[in-house]
């Protein structure tokens, strides 16, 4: 079991127009100009399926409040390596929009009796002890997707607490059924992970990483 | 819809006009004795209710005659036509007599002979499909208990004994669970339309057999005891088509075999098998229970009460205390309780017949000095209020209860309504003359208040 390329797990989601944040892949020096398009503060990381340990290497960082801070942040990764690994093969450093606020999990994975099934639930570090999550059979529908997210526990977070707005939850709903939808189109596919979908205090909903794993690497 | 082929089949599992026994024997304590004795009625523990009316052909080369029947060396010997055959011989052998059913033009067969699959004789196991689909054959098992139809009284197993006839179907993956389950239910009046042992599902499945079911009009509720399904999309698709209109009430193990986690994924790491069926269940309108009493608590439930229409209960008790531990047991299962109508309590207040400190709301604490005669006018309101769908009657023993005067009170008013009322009578061997009344009766009745409530609440599901 592998990842596919980064670039097309994010191509896919962009296709089905899957709340993705905007971010960038910038490979070269002069890419960092298309930062210019983006709304600071920023997080960076090397995407490279050569290196595991991102943070320990100090190849993530967040806020990134302006050009400068991200210019110099790509050198410092180029630096960095160099020295600590140079054989490695480097898509290029993805550029994000920051998002914060509460973290849900939302996957697919295939079973081996039911084939593909979806996963929603509340994410964060604490995810494999709380177990708060719900799953469905593929194929979904819209009203499958929302009585799935309504069945977490915690979806009163979900309804807007302590100063929170409501979250888009049709948003979340639409998500999991291109999730179904990309399962139905991909069937070699054999896990997607989107960990985590961010909403934030006005209710918005992003996506901030994608794994999809195929039995070879290719889709 | 079930097609044709796989309709025939069942029905001649089901329905047969005449049987094979093939390793039927005279030997005491074999299954090939056990199992032709059960056939003609004679089970080891006294069984209620019908004893097969078919031909029955015991087929065995070293007899010419067995229990008063004709017995033959070979089912090809046998003049008339056979629609089911039981094979109980030596898996050795099995091949050989397949075949010889296959010329013989049998519809459905039940192996009941072990060391197949479940000892990884997997090509012992495929030989025998081959063989079935060489003749258009259906195969029960193999390593299977039988198969047990109530209505009937077909009894192709080797089980002790066989329930009533009744409503619930029974399918399971463990021989041993049908045999557990015909001893648990002798203490209750608990009937079955058909159970049936499927062994190592070689070929018919739990899928096919619920689809079965669906047009089954001995019918109304299906259970079974599930390890492992063949066909996951399948049973989803079916289920999700019968529980329009069967409720299916399912038990399954497995649950700490958890999925392997070679996945690289959170979503594989918390995705285990379990989870998944459960999803599954949800998704197709499936019961799933933890327990065997559940499951025929509930199936119970759902073959003796009519439909909650909508989640709106009220408690008629004479235990304040009951009440109040019943009002949480709502709580925890969602059970909706509704107010009572301003109507009802106008009803209740003018009546000579209630105590004047009874409650006004919902739990209706008819007081502990409650008679059968506070009941009736309670159940009554209850039945005439439109804000009341469903009713649970809690009671306890005092000396003003009388439980049996009760019990008919209950069952009366539960002729004049079509909303569910189901009792939690609260006690043991004074009570049981009470309890037993309304079993009998067909009325459902438990001990204990939170199986009450949750039997309430899965009437909602029921179509």
């Amino acid at each position: 079991m592998t990842q596919i390329k980064y670039h097309d797990a994010e191509r896919i989601l962009r296709e089905k127009d899957m709340p993705f944040v905007k971010s960038f892949l910038v490979s070269s020096k002069d890419g960092l100009n298309v930062l210019s398009q983006m709304v600071f503060p920023l997080a960076a990381k090397v995407m490279s399926q050569d290196i595991v340990h991102k943070s320990d290497m100090g190849l993530v960082r967040i806020n990134i409040d302006s050009m400068e801070k991200a210019i110099s942040v790509y050198d410092d990764f180029q630096r960095i390596i160099k020295e600590k690994a140079p054989n490695a093969k480097v898509d290029g450093i993805l550029f994000q929009e920051m998002m914060s606020g509460m973290e849900f999990i939302i996957g697919l994975k295939k079973d081996t009796t039911f084939g593909h099934v979806v996963m929603f639930g509340l994410g964060g570090i604490y995810v494999e002890v709380f177990k708060d999550v719900t799953f469905r059979i593929c194929p979904i529908t819209y009203d499958d997707a929302m009585s799935m997210i309504k069945e977490i526990k915690s979806f009163p977070l979900l309804n807007g607490v302590r100063g929170s707005r409501p979250a888009d939850i049709n948003r979340i709903a639409g998500t999991l059924v291109c999730l179904s939808e990309i399962a139905a189109e991909h069937p070699n596919i054999e896990e997607i992970d989107l960990n985590p979908l961010i909403v934030d205090k006005n209710g918005s909903v992003g996506i901030v990483d994608v794994r999809i794993i195929t039995p070879t690497g290719n889709l | 819809m079930l097609d044709e082929k796989t309709f025939q089949s069942l029905e001649a599992l089901h329905n047969p006009k005449s049987v094979a026994l093939i390793g039927a024997s005279r030997e005491e304590g074999t299954v090939g004795n056990g199992l032709i004795k059960n056939m003609l009625g004679q089970t080891m523990y006294p069984s209620k209710g019908k004893k097969y009316e078919g031909k029955i052909f015991p087929i065995n080369p070293k007899a010419d005659e067995m229990m008063g029947l004709k017995c033959y060396h070979s089912i090809l010997e046998v003049p008339d036509s056979v629609d089911l055959a039981v094979i109980m011989v030596n898996s050795k052998f099995v091949p050989l007599v397949l075949e010889e059913c296959g010329k013989k033009q049998v519809k459905t067969v039940i192996i009941i002979s072990a060391g197949f699959s479940e000892v990884k004789n997997y090509d012992g196991e495929k030989q025998l499909v081959d063989i079935a689909r060489k003749y258009n054959m259906r195969i029960l098992g193999p390593n299977c208990l039988g198969f047990i139809n109530c209505t009937n009284g077909l009894n192709a197993s080797f089980a002790p004994s066989i329930p009533s006839a009744g409503s619930v179907a029974f399918v399971s993956q463990s021989g041993a669970i049908v045999d557990a389950v015909i001893d648990m239910v002798t203490s209750y009046s608990f009937g079955f339309s058909s159970m049936v042992s499927i062994g190592n599902q070689c070929d018919i499945e739990i899928t096919e057999l619920i689809e079965y079911y669906e047009q089954d009009p001995n019918t109304k509720v299906i259970t079974g005891y599930v390890e492992s399904l063949k066909d996951g999309k399948k049973f989803l698709e079916v289920c999700k088509k019968v529980s329009k209109t069967k409720p299916i009430v399912l038990i399954k193990s497995g649950k700490s075999a958890r999925a392997s986690l070679a996945a690289a994924s959170h979503t594989g790491k918390l995705a285990g098998s379990h989870e998944i069926f459960e999803a599954a269940c949800k998704q197709a309108g499936v019961l799933l229970v933890d327990t065997i009493e559940d499951l025929f608590d509930f199936s119970e439930a759902a073959a003796c009460a009519p439909r909650l229409e909508k989640n709106a209960v009220l408690i008629i008790t004479n235990a304040g205390g009951c009440g109040v531990l019943t009002t949480d047991y709502c709580d925890d299962e969602g059970l909706g309780l509704c107010d009572i109508s301003k109507e009802t309590i106008e009803t209740l207040d003018k009546s000579p017949v209630m105590n004047q400190t009874y409650s006004r709301r919902n739990p209706l604490d008819i007081i502990g000095d409650a008679g059968p005669a506070r009941y009736e006018l309670a159940l009554k309101a209850a039945i005439a209020d439109p804000n009341v769908y469903g009713i649970l009657v809690l009671e306890t023993l005092q000396t003003t209860t009388k439980p049996l005067e009760t019990a008919k009170v209950i069952l009366d008013a539960s002729k004049t309504t079509k909303k569910p009322i189901i009792c939690a009578i609260v006690g043991g061997d004074y009570s049981k003359p009470g309890i037993d009344f309304l079993e009998q009766n067909g009325m459902v009745v438990f001990t204990e208040t939170q199986k009450a409530v949750k039997a309430m609440k899965f009437l909602l599901h029921k179509r």
